[in-house]
């Protein structure tokens, strides 16, 4: 019997089993009228989600929010929600490589062009790019803030608290959550489908944790792992020629959207991670809906990627 | 003995979410030992509460007992009393029913004015008077009748008394509405009373006003939907049915509820425009509860079938964008949303099961028991694209000990095809006694062979395959099986129904079910509707699977493939 693992991405959630549901009911709903939904649990396919969001939020979302479409293209929702912009002035604290890894990062996401809110884009780069997606500016901001945030508190394995009395080395404690749910799978069928800041955890796992248990497959979708500041972050185990982790024994698929903003425009990874120099990840370009093409919802609806996990399982 | 009370009520939620009647039923059977032989105090709150459990599933006559019992031992109040006439109705003991009431009309008449309990039970109870008269009406069903007449119109007085005195009650003027229409449709003199569209618009008027201040219950909903179908504006009734059924309060219970209303009361069917858009929603979201029933007539499927696609663009065109919130920046509420409308498609690829589901008897006024229509290769490549019926061996068999209908003598009838065309069947081509897979994979005559391709081509029949997986138990969210057949033999009708995944071990599979056991040979699906199993077995008492100890409530079914592994093996064509 398969079993998938799922680890989400960027930014707060709702709490863990709420947010599996939200993962399943989108994968099984004929959101696009296809008549291609996948449900999971009908076809005797166990499931499990790596849950980091409260290693850097206070609180679990009430709502799920960020993981609906229409939520999140509803911009007076999210207007009322000004206050749940990431503090950012851990960024003045930082020095030597780490800041220039950090400010080279937050200009490939355009992030300082952001951050002003009398700023009007202008035409040319990613940034032309960004403003390509119809979401209000504030909103993109937010995103990229959460985005820099949690990779850089990952990467550099800091040292925080999200809440009264508890404080975590970031990267520690993730990794032992991940660890802890990949060794409870007792299949062999072992997929990991990942989203976001999800794709760089699970890389970091299977690639750079020597007790990290292997896997049959690896799905990654809307990933910033082919964004060159992030795979800096990841050396020395990564490689350009040779970045395929070992540990996933089968094929790793790569899902992405040209106008997702947190794979940097540029998702076709296969260069980058390539298997004894030779390009092996599959690749899809999935033109995915709505304002905000990051949505994992709205990629778990896609027919292209659906086509690609019923091969996995 | 000792009962601790916040234990039990949690036990016998907790069995009740899971459809366990015989695990209920023990706790309270030991309930009501405790309350005959001890004197302690028994919270009233408390035994409210569990009253309050059992009506919510619906097991009446149980919550009649346990209410018996609190009432004979002294732990009684307004509410008590209440519910226990309730469970009285709903068993069908109306003239006990009314006898309760009006005694707590009365008690409660003469201290309302002083005690808030007696006054929200006096009211409560004049409308559940009005209810037992209600009832009456429907169940006669002649108009013509003096008892008839006299029934609908004490019904109206009943409610329209409260409604009348205080017009924030809205159940008792919804049903004076209701009860108002009915009777003028069935020539009953209504003079007496006042302009049901009249009252229909001030209920509105009232739940709008509620809605905006965000004051509107979820009944507020079913209640304005109710009233616009007296106003007939369907689309607007559909917008509140659909803002209903959204609410997370709102179960099978009440769902099932809304749906006898409108189909006793409101006489709505799928022959009006307005029952045309609204109870395929109903029935749409109903299934879908856990715990969920329909019992729908095969023409009024077909009539649903006929209407899907002019339903689905009628649909489309109502949807709205539920997250967008309203002025206040509150979401939108009354709205038909694409939760309803995926709720809707769902249901309609349900209802297209139901064409390949067979009634099998030996004459056409009484079924047997349900069978179903599959391409031979779905169970057998040998079989190619024969048309062959699968149902059990103990519903059809040539052999004497299965007590079985010969298949000489059965006559099958598809009702949601053409309840008029009858088939006969030519031999029986692979079985499984009653005690191993119990199953039966029948062969058509040549002649019925081909009038039941032409007749499944002609009404565009989607045959369903044997679906390879089999879902996942013991992992939340728990999986949902359904059930389609002809409940107790009865023909005409097919029930839709909602169980809950209890165990599987190849190749069982168990299940329960919150109302009467399938039909034996029910097709079995998953919650996407692909075919897992052959429904054989329902007991009181099943042994568990997979070396579990003990005995439990179940339904079993037979996994699918099981039945091909088989069929595949032993065949010889």
């Amino acid at each position: 019997m398969p079993h998938i693992t799922f680890i989400h991405g960027i930014a707060n959630k709702p709490p863990a089993d709420k947010l599996k549901k939200i993962w399943l009911d989108a994968l099984a709903s004929d959101q696009l009228g296809n008549e291609d939904g996948i449900d999971l649990g009908a076809r005797g396919v166990t499931t499990s989600m790596i849950y980091w969001a409260d290693v850097l939020y206070e609180n679990s979302e009430n709502a799920d929010v960020f993981e609906h479409a229409t939520d999140l293209e509803s911009t007076p929702i999210l207007a009322q929600r000004a206050d749940k912009d990431p503090d950012m002035s851990w960024r003045e604290k930082l020095t030597g490589e780490e800041k220039e890894v950090i400010d080279s990062l937050a200009a490939k996401l355009s992030f300082d062009v952001l951050v002003d809110d009398t700023f009007t884009p202008p035409t040319s780069g990613s940034t032309r790019n960004l403003e390509r997606i119809p979401l209000p500016w504030f909103i993109k901001r937010r995103m990229m803030k959460w985005l820099l945030k949690d990779v850089h508190h990952y990467l550099y394995n800091v040292e925080f608290s999200p809440r009264q009395g508890i404080t975590y080395k970031v990267q520690d404690e993730i990794r032992s959550r991940v660890l802890a749910k990949l060794n409870e799978v007792e299949t062999d069928k072992h997929v990991v489908i990942s989203h976001s800041m999800g794709t760089v955890i699970m890389y970091d796992c299977l690639k750079r944790v020597n007790a990290c248990p292997s896997i049959e497959s690896l799905m990654t979708v809307g990933s910033p792992l082919g964004i060159d500041e992030v795979q800096d972050m990841l050396q020395p185990e990564w490689t350009r020629g040779n970045g395929f982790p070992e540990k996933v024994e089968n094929t790793w698929v790569n899902i992405f959207d040209m106008l997702d903003p947190v794979t940097g425009f540029d998702g076709n990874i296969a260069n980058d991670f390539r298997k004894n120099e030779k390009e092996v990840i599959d690749v899809i370009n999935e033109q995915n809906f709505g304002a905000w093409r990051h949505n994992i919802t709205n990629y778990l609806s896609e027919p292209k990627l659906r086509a690609a996990l019923l091969k996995l399982i | 003995m000792e009962i601790d009370t916040q234990t039990f009520i949690r036990n016998l939620d907790s069995k009740l979410k899971i459809f366990d009647k015989a695990g209920a039923t023990a706790l309270c059977q030991e309930l009501i030992v405790f309350l005959f032989a001890s004197s302690e105090v028994f919270p009233l709150n408390d035994a409210r509460k569990i009253l309050q459990l059992l009506r919510r599933k619906r097991m009446f006559a149980l919550m009649s007992k346990v209410a018996d019992a609190c009432i004979n031992t002294g732990r009684t109040s307004y509410a008590i009393r209440k519910l226990y006439s309730q469970s009285l109705i709903d068993t069908g003991h109306l003239v006990a029913a009314k006898a309760v009431l009006h005694e707590l009309i009365s008690d409660t008449e003469q201290v309302r004015l002083n005690d808030k309990d007696a006054l929200v039970e006096n009211i409560e109870a004049k409308g559940l008077l009005g209810r037992v008269y209600k009832q009456l009406y429907v169940t006669v069903g002649n108009s013509n009748n003096t008892h008839s007449i006299k029934s609908i119109k004490d019904a109206i007085t009943c409610y329209l008394d409260v409604y009348t005195s205080d017009n924030t009650h809205l159940w008792h003027g919804i049903n004076a509405v209701a009860l108002i229409n009915r009777a003028k449709i069935d020539g009953v003199d209504v003079s007496g009373y006042p302009d049901h569209h009249s009252l229909a618009e001030a209920i509105l008027l009232v739940i709008e006003e509620k809605r905006l201040e965000q004051q509107a219950f979820y009944w507020d909903f079913a209640t304005a939907s109710e009233a616009c179908i007296a106003l007939n504006r369907p689309g607007d009734a559909l917008e509140w049915l659909s803002g209903y059924a959204r609410m997370p309060e709102c179960d099978a219970f009440e769902l099932g509820s809304t749906l006898r209303q409108f189909e006793e009361i409101w006489q709505l069917g799928m022959n009006k425009e307005i029952g045309n858009l609204l109870l395929p929603i109903l029935r749409a979201e109903l299934l879908q509860k856990e715990g969920g029933a329909v019992i729908i007539d095969g023409e009024a499927l077909m009539q649903q079938k006929k209407n899907e696609s002019s339903a689905t663009e009628g649909y489309k065109k109502l949807i709205k964008d539920t997250s967008i919130p309203d002025e206040n920046g509150k979401r939108l509420e009354k709205v038909f949303g694409d939760d309803s409308f995926k709720t809707y498609k769902w249901y309609m690829k349900g209802a297209d099961r139901c064409a390949a589901v067979a009634r099998i008897g030996i004459d056409s006024a009484k079924g047997f028991g349900t069978g179903f229509l599959m391409r031979g290769r779905g169970l057998c490549d040998a079989l190619g694209e024969e048309l062959i019926l699968v149902t059990n061996a103990h519903v059809i068999s040539g052999d004497p000990q299965e007590k079985a209908i010969h298949p000489n003598e059965a006559l099958i009838i598809f009702e949601a095809l053409d309840r008029d065309a009858e088939f006969r069947l030519s031999e029986i081509i692979w079985s499984s006694s009653s005690s191993d897979l119990d199953a039966a994979i029948c062969r058509f005559s040549k002649e019925d062979q081909a009038k039941l391709e032409k007749l499944t081509e002609e009404k565009k029949v989607k045959l369903f395959p044997a679906f390879e997986h089999l879902p996942i138990v013991d992992e939340p969210p728990s999986q949902r099986i359904y059930l389609i057949g002809h409940p107790n033999g009865g023909t005409l009708q097919l029930s839709f129904q909602d169980n809950v995944l209890l165990d599987i071990e190849i190749p069982f599979i168990h299940y329960r079910t919150p109302t009467e056991g399938g039909s034996s040979g029910s097709p079995v699906f998953n919650q996407q509707w692909d075919l897992i199993g052959l429904h054989h077995a329902g007991d009181e008492k099943m042994p568990r699977l997979n070396g579990k100890q003990g005995l439990y409530e179940a339904n079993e079914g037979i996994w699918i493939q099981s039945v091909r592994q088989k069929m595949c093996q032993q065949i010889t064509i």
